[in-house]
């Protein structure tokens, strides 16, 4: 198969490729939801090198439960392994007796790397700064609140699949983004951040 | 009675689906913070390492 084919195939069909026995699949697969998937867990556990290791072991699970035929999964490929996923965090945090709550923002910084073209270096250095702020407001949402906004914009997941997952209803899922977004614009108003630098 | 009963599950579990279909059931104000977020939010994605990667295809590959 062709490397412009592969790209093209659904995830259902991929998954069954790879169960067939086709390993260049599960390469897709991953490449493909990498980035969701390691965002939802990062954003989470804060650690990067963490991050990698709930990664990876949640990608074991998936290799084991599909190469042993033991997969049976109706929904989609991604609402599984972020299902899997969040239970390997919820797990590291009950080994480590302590909830995933936010104290600061790590140091990384994405947007030193970004390019803001056809800016000026001020309207930049704004921009910066007010994703900066945006950031550390999202970090200090309550734990239970900002799942809710990762799994719905990294995970694109429904509410459904996160009510699913997290073991809430609907409603509370639903519920907790609003409170999520409700408490994000308390937090701007509080810092006189203004949306209209992002 | 029973029908009845179980009229009245169908009817709750279409709700439920219908809610999530309508899932961006957020007010206009919390819609519009929630685009107006999305830059940042996607600002703030990260990729495992390329290593973490190529262990998990040779992972695979040995069993």
């Amino acid at each position: 198969m062709s490397a412009i084919n592969i790209h093209s195939i659904s995830d259902q069909d991929l998954v069954q490729k790879y169960i067939n026995g086709h390993e260049p699949s599960l390469e897709e697969l991953i490449r493909r939801h990498k980035t969701k998937i390691y965002t939802s867990i990062y954003l989470l556990v804060k650690d990067s090198y963490l991050a990698e290791d709930i990664f990876q072991d949640a990608f074991i699970k998936v290799i084991n439960t599909l190469k042993a035929g033991k997969y049976n999964e109706e929904g989609k490929f991604l609402p599984w392994v972020i299902r899997i996923a969040h239970n390997l965090v919820i797990d590291h945090f009950r080994k480590e007796k302590r909830k995933p709550l936010v104290t600061t923002v790590e140091g990384f910084d994405i947007f030193e790397v970004i390019k803001f073209y056809d800016e000026s270096t001020e309207d930049k250095i704004i921009r910066d700064q007010t994703h900066k702020d945006l950031r550390e407001l999202i970090h200090h949402l309550p734990s239970d609140q900002k799942e809710v906004l990762i799994m719905r914009h990294f995970g694109e997941l429904s509410f459904k699949e996160i009510s699913d997952i997290t073991g809430v209803s609907i409603n509370t899922a639903l519920g907790r983004m609003r409170y999520a977004l409700n408490n994000l614009r308390k937090m701007m108003l509080t810092r006189e951040l203004s949306l209209k630098n992002i | 009675m029973i029908e009845i009963s179980t009229q009245k599950t169908n009817s709750l579990q279409k709700t439920e689906v219908i809610k999530d279909i309508n899932s961006d059931d957020l007010s206009e104000d919390d819609q519009s913070l929630y685009s107006s977020l999305k830059p940042c939010l996607n600002a703030m994605a990260k990729d495992p390492s390329q290593e973490t990667i190529s262990k998990l295809v040779n992972y695979s590959k040995s069993i």
